[in-house]
């Protein structure tokens, strides 16, 4: 990313650049913490982009994107550390690129999809809303279905079994069902109108000439908001051990990890410590699989799942080798104090970790995240971050070790 | 992209692509081999004598190569260099690639070596092995690749796409038997040079890149092909419907058809399908609306398609409570002529915005090089797109049959 690409105009940042093809907008509003307020963002994520006030069906909006050049939208709830927001993004192609000066028109039709819903006399389109509730159910239903993805969603339970700062800590299907259905038409648009008047911060990447950014700002009188979010929440987790069977071939372990003596500024450690842990050339491979057989996939995540200050590792097994594989895992934070190992690693993590950053801008995910960081505040100034990497010492890394305490151990058996 | 490759062979019969771009910081290197996990390739005759090998063996050599080389651990000597490195096995093709900035040259020279001058031990293959039994496991509990697998198994007759283990990559009985003799034998069946693409991307000069991929060639053995083809198979279908029990909360159903198809370039039948599979099972056609409010299916997953022996395969996967309707249904909406213009201009514009942002993400396009050259080496690009005809595609639709389908259900089993 080049901040000299980066100007705001009436609200919005932009970065300017022909370089790719891509264009990008992304509009992001805050919303509340509680489970009902989660599921009202999806149900209207999924109804504001399957019909508005001009455009009825499904179908009428697929043929509109489809002619204008295949233009992507989505609305999503996200969130990161412990703040939520209601996200609309728009993903086209350059009109330079296609050699059609398309995009007035299509910001046009954006703003429709957004900003007129399909609200009639206080009511949703009974048809679309049913359909999107059921759509929702089903989706909960599968996905807690498979034994991977339930199993790590009952760790998150285990471990912080009051907390409901996200979705992902429901494990009873029949519980998220309820909170939809009981979700009326006057709570979505409530919580629309209300999620509006809370515009964050939002964004343009990509080719925009002056014109379009005109009709951008004539569409959307959002205006960003100079508030700083503190994301940072730390909670602390129950200590235990615990495990489940499925009838699956394979197993899956999952070891938990309080980082004690964590703080924003420790990221830039951090970052480097997971490069350690997780990547090709990282302990958990070496480790666990090269030298011990016991995986085909293992990593080291930190800050997974939004509560930060904590380190999670999950390994793929087979079921008979938790004790193995938990042996292992002691031995991968026994090299994390031997000098010469962690030296050796640390110099890898840093070299890979500067390319990362010195090459990122030939891929235009790298360059639209970067922005998305800059723009939301989502992680620290990225030259103050890897400034900060390459000051590490192995000291630095082998003192920290200390303060990573393992709470939980979770197995989830397959007996297949 | 069509014109940004050069396309050369060498002295040995390796396929050269050069992608040649002064911008590039980093360069990308694949090399690979038409040889993958399906089963078509599981028995073949190696210098007039046939052989069966198990499933697996093509991925298993995947691992082994790189693994246990000459150089020790390849992918660990490239992760020294702060390279992203990698391998994979698809059906039809193993592709390992590197990129990174420093040292490529000679990284080139030993990724050509690793792989054409191997030294893999009994020993060897015991340890590979261990991980690839966890990742057989992985596979076996992936319903929508058992889904698959199955469908792969019955579409065919005669011929074993997919074996009893339902998983390409074999399972914990099947990876255990194989050993360093079969994997020599299949090494020496498909990695021969003729059988082989070399891609290389970067801010490169063609004189002397191209001179200096060919010293390195000097000094390795020739790969001559010593392989004939075994495979037998017919027209007609295996099986027509088969289920097996999972963890899932509702039926899964994979239906799969085939055809085959001769008059038309690849570029010509991969729109063609993407036209037909999307106007009749989009999110948003009034077929899959309609399904959805009866409560036939509560969601669509994915259509696909690709090649397979002389045919083109399709799949059409969705979680469905009325399996034998949702069958029927489908059956009579792909005979349904009810196409109009209006939507193949309105798909043509999807598809050149498609292909005008493909270069966006330069290096997945080079990690997908591979696969696409097992179809053709014809890229398609924007004008390619302009110039589709609806007439031709409804030629094209009238030539296709339906007949030969099978089912594959997953059906459900509470966690």
């Amino acid at each position: 990313m080049d901040k000299n690409n980066i100007f705001k105009e009436n609200g919005l940042y932009y970065y300017n650049t022909d370089e790719f093809a891509t264009v990008k907008l992304c509009f992001k509003f805050r919303i509340g913490r509680d489970i009902r307020e989660l599921v009202k963002a999806r149900i209207l994520s999924c109804y504001l982009v399957r019909t508005s006030k001009n455009y009825k069906s499904y179908k009428e909006i697929k043929d509109k994107l489809k002619y204008f050049y295949g233009m992507y939208i989505d609305a999503e709830q996200t969130f990161f550390g412990s703040e939520n927001f209601f996200t609309f993004n728009v993903n086209m192609v350059s009109p330079r690129v296609i050699g059609e000066d398309y995009m007035k028109d299509a910001i046009k039709f954006v703003r429709d999809i957004l900003l007129e819903p399909n609200f009639t006399n206080g009511k949703l389109d009974s048809e679309v809303i049913s359909q999107v509730k059921k759509e929702l159910i089903a989706s909960k239903e599968r996905s807690l279905s498979n034994p991977s993805v339930f199993r790590e969603r009952l760790l998150l339970n285990k471990i912080n079994p009051n907390s409901n700062l996200a979705l992902n800590h429901i494990v009873d299907a029949s519980e998220f069902k309820e909170v939809v259905e009981s979700i009326t038409d006057a709570d979505l648009i409530e919580f629309y109108n209300n999620t509006l008047s809370n515009f964050y911060r939002g964004y343009v990447f990509g080719d925009v000439n002056s014109e379009e950014r005109n009709v951008i700002s004539s569409s959307f009188s959002f205006k960003s908001s100079d508030e700083i979010i503190d994301y940072s929440e730390f909670i602390d987790i129950c200590e235990g051990e615990d495990s489940i069977e499925h009838d699956t071939k394979q197993s899956d372990l999952y070891v938990v990890y309080k980082l004690n003596n964590y703080s924003l500024d420790k990221i830039h450690l951090y970052k480097v410590l997971a490069s350690m842990l997780s990547t090709g050339n990282g302990l958990c491979h070496k480790v666990l699989r090269s030298e011990l057989g016991l995986v085909y996939s293992s990593g080291a995540f930190i800050n997974k799942y939004r509560m930060f200050g904590f380190l999670y590792l999950g390994a793929n097994i087979s079921g008979e080798n938790k004790d193995k594989c938990l042996d292992g895992i002691d031995e991968i934070f026994k090299r994390l104090k031997d000098k010469k190992q962690v030296s050796e690693l640390l110099q890898y993590a840093k070299d890979k970790l500067n390319q990362e950053y010195y090459f990122s801008g030939e891929d235009v995910n790298n360059v639209v995240g970067d922005f998305s960081c800059y723009v939301f505040g989502t992680y620290p100034d990225k030259e103050e971050l890897y400034k900060k990497i390459n000051e590490l010492s192995s000291d630095d890394i082998i003192s920290e070790v200390d303060n990573i305490v393992k709470k939980y151990v979770f197995f989830g058996r397959g007996v297949k | 992209m069509k014109n940004n490759y050069i396309k050369t062979t060498l002295k040995n019969g390796v396929r050269l692509y050069l992608y040649l771009d002064k911008n590039m910081k980093k360069s990308f290197v694949s090399y690979g081999v038409f040889y993958g996990s399906s089963g078509e390739y599981s028995d073949f005759y190696l210098d007039g004598v046939k052989h069966h090998v198990l499933p697996g063996c093509a991925h298993f050599l995947e691992h082994l190569l790189l693994e246990h080389s000459k150089y020790g651990h390849l992918y660990r000597k490239f992760a020294q260099k702060k390279y992203v490195t990698n391998a994979g096995t698809s059906m039809d093709c193993t592709n390992y690639f590197f990129i990174g900035v420093d040292d490529v040259l000679e990284s080139i020279s030993e990724l050509i070596n690793a792989v054409d001058d191997p030294v893999f031990t009994s020993e060897d293959v015991v340890k590979t092995s261990e991980a690839i039994v966890e990742e057989t496991k992985m596979g076996r509990d992936n319903m929508y690749r058992v889904a698959s697998c199955i469908a792969d198994r019955n579409i065919f007759s005669g011929v074993e796409i997919v074996d009893e283990t339902y998983n390409v990559l074999g399972d914990e009985n099947t990876t255990k038997k194989i050993n360093k003799d079969m994997l020599k034998l299949c090494y020496d069946a498909y990695y021969n040079d003729d059988n082989k693409v070399l891609l290389v991307a970067g801010n490169f000069d063609y004189e002397e890149i191209v001179s200096y991929i060919e010293s390195v060639y000097e000094s390795i053995p020739r790969h001559e092909n010593r392989r004939e083809s075994a495979l037998v198979h017919e027209d007609g279908i295996r099986c027509s419907y088969q289920e097996e029990y999972m963890p899932t909360s509702e039926d899964y159903v994979c239906f799969s058809f085939k055809n085959k198809i001769e008059k038309y370039s690849v570029n010509e039948i991969k729109y063609f399908m993407l036209f037909l599979m999307e106007n009749k099972f989009g999110s948003d056609t009034a077929f899959v609306e309609d399904m959805k409010k009866e409560n036939i299916i509560s969601q669509i997953r994915s259509m696909n398609f690709g090649k397979r022996l002389d045919y083109m395969q399709c799949y059409l996967g969705a979680f469905s409570s009325e399996v034998q309707e949702y069958v029927s249904r489908v059956l009579e909406e792909l005979k349904n002529n009810s196409f109009s213009i209006e939507d193949f201009e309105l798909f043509k514009r999807k598809y050149i915005a498609a292909n005008a942002l493909y270069m966006d993400k330069k290096y997945d396009v080079f990690k997908s090089f591979m696969y696409r050259l097992y179809c053709t080496d014809d890229f398609d690009d924007v004008d390619f797109i302009r110039n589709l005809d609806f007439d031709r595609f409804l030629e094209f639709y009238e030539s296709l049959s339906f007949d030969y389908n099978t089912t594959a259900v997953i059906k459900a089993k509470k966690l």
